[in-house]
């Protein structure tokens, strides 16, 4: 289980003052009024556990609490291989403290001692989950796809990976996709030398291997798509001796 | 002890070929969601699975 700290609240030590609204003591706006019971509301949405509304309530009617805002998950997949990964409730916040948490969970389970190689799925973008994923990293992959969109969110996280100073190189998904873009997106890649690792064209196996929960290159080894990752690995495992 | 689906047992801290190993990892990132990742990460863990020199974890 994964927790996180949260405000409550002691009705019995409340003498409705109303100084928790009226002196904003919640910097994130977790505290409302409640009329009619003439004290204050938590909404747990929008508390982060900051322990501020215990520190200055001078009756001392605010708790922190640890609550559930989340679960670790490991189990063996249908190929033998330990799958662990994280899964935060709805409205939970601090999902970055879970990625470093399932990171912990898998250095501390039985089977990483066997293994010698961790894959890691990282979360999008480039906020707190993704920097708590880069940490400790010894390769990253970056794969993208040459639309606007696609370059413009590659350009973020190399800028955020090359702070780490993480050896990395680029998948190119959707590579032959027909666009007036991909000369600006091939362009970056000349001008910034980064490493190509490979280059997936667009292909139908991969949506209907996901529509039956199957890897690419399991449920169509000998689609186009699998071939280009089969060549991405191959050349994964030379940049990794190389480290 | 790990076992390989093979039956057979790994002595810890060495690869499917008795080798010594130290435990890589590699990220696969991306600056937005829907490029791809989950199916690269799947099919890079099932390649290496299926390979002797790795004993992979995702």
């Amino acid at each position: 289980m994964y927790t996180t700290i949260k405000a409550s609240f002691i009705s019995e030590k409340c003498v409705h003052c109303t100084k928790c609204i009226d002196d904003h003591y919640c910097e994130f706006n977790a505290l409302t009024w409640d009329e009619e019971n003439e004290i204050p509301i938590i909404d747990y949405l929008k508390c982060e556990g900051c322990g501020a509304c215990k520190v200055l309530c001078p009756e001392h009617a605010f708790e922190i609490h640890p609550v559930k805002s989340g679960e670790i998950i490991s189990y063996e997949n249908n190929y033998g291989t330990l799958l662990i990964y994280g899964k935060t409730q709805l409205g939970s916040t601090t999902s970055g403290k879970l990625v470093s948490e399932v990171k912990e969970f898998a250095k501390h389970s039985d089977k990483y001692n066997n293994s010698n190689l961790t894959i890691v799925d990282g979360p999008p973008g480039i906020g707190c989950p993704v920097i708590a994923m880069l940490s400790g990293l010894n390769y990253v992959i970056a794969i993208t796809e040459p639309t606007p969109s696609g370059l413009h969110d590659l350009v973020r996280i190399l800028e955020l990976v090359e702070q780490f100073k993480i050896p990395f190189s680029i998948v190119v998904n959707k590579a032959d996709l027909k666009s007036p873009f991909q000369k600006k997106f091939k362009k970056y890649v000349k001008d910034t030398e980064y490493k190509i690792l490979g280059k997936i064209d667009f292909d139908y196996a991969i949506p209907e291997a996901m529509s039956y929960a199957k890897p690419v290159v399991e449920y169509a080894p000998q689609s186009k798509a699998s071939i280009a990752i089969k060549k991405i690995y191959e050349k994964m495992k030379k940049e990794l001796k190389k480290l | 002890m790990h076992k390989l689906r093979n039956g057979s047992k790994l002595k810890e801290g060495t690869n499917k070929k008795g080798k010594k190993m130290d435990n890589i990892v590699v990220g696969i990132v991306s600056g937005k969601g829907g490029v791809g990742k989950t199916t690269l990460t799947a099919s890079l863990a099932l390649l290496a699975s299926k390979d002797e020199e790795f004993i992979p974890i995702i």
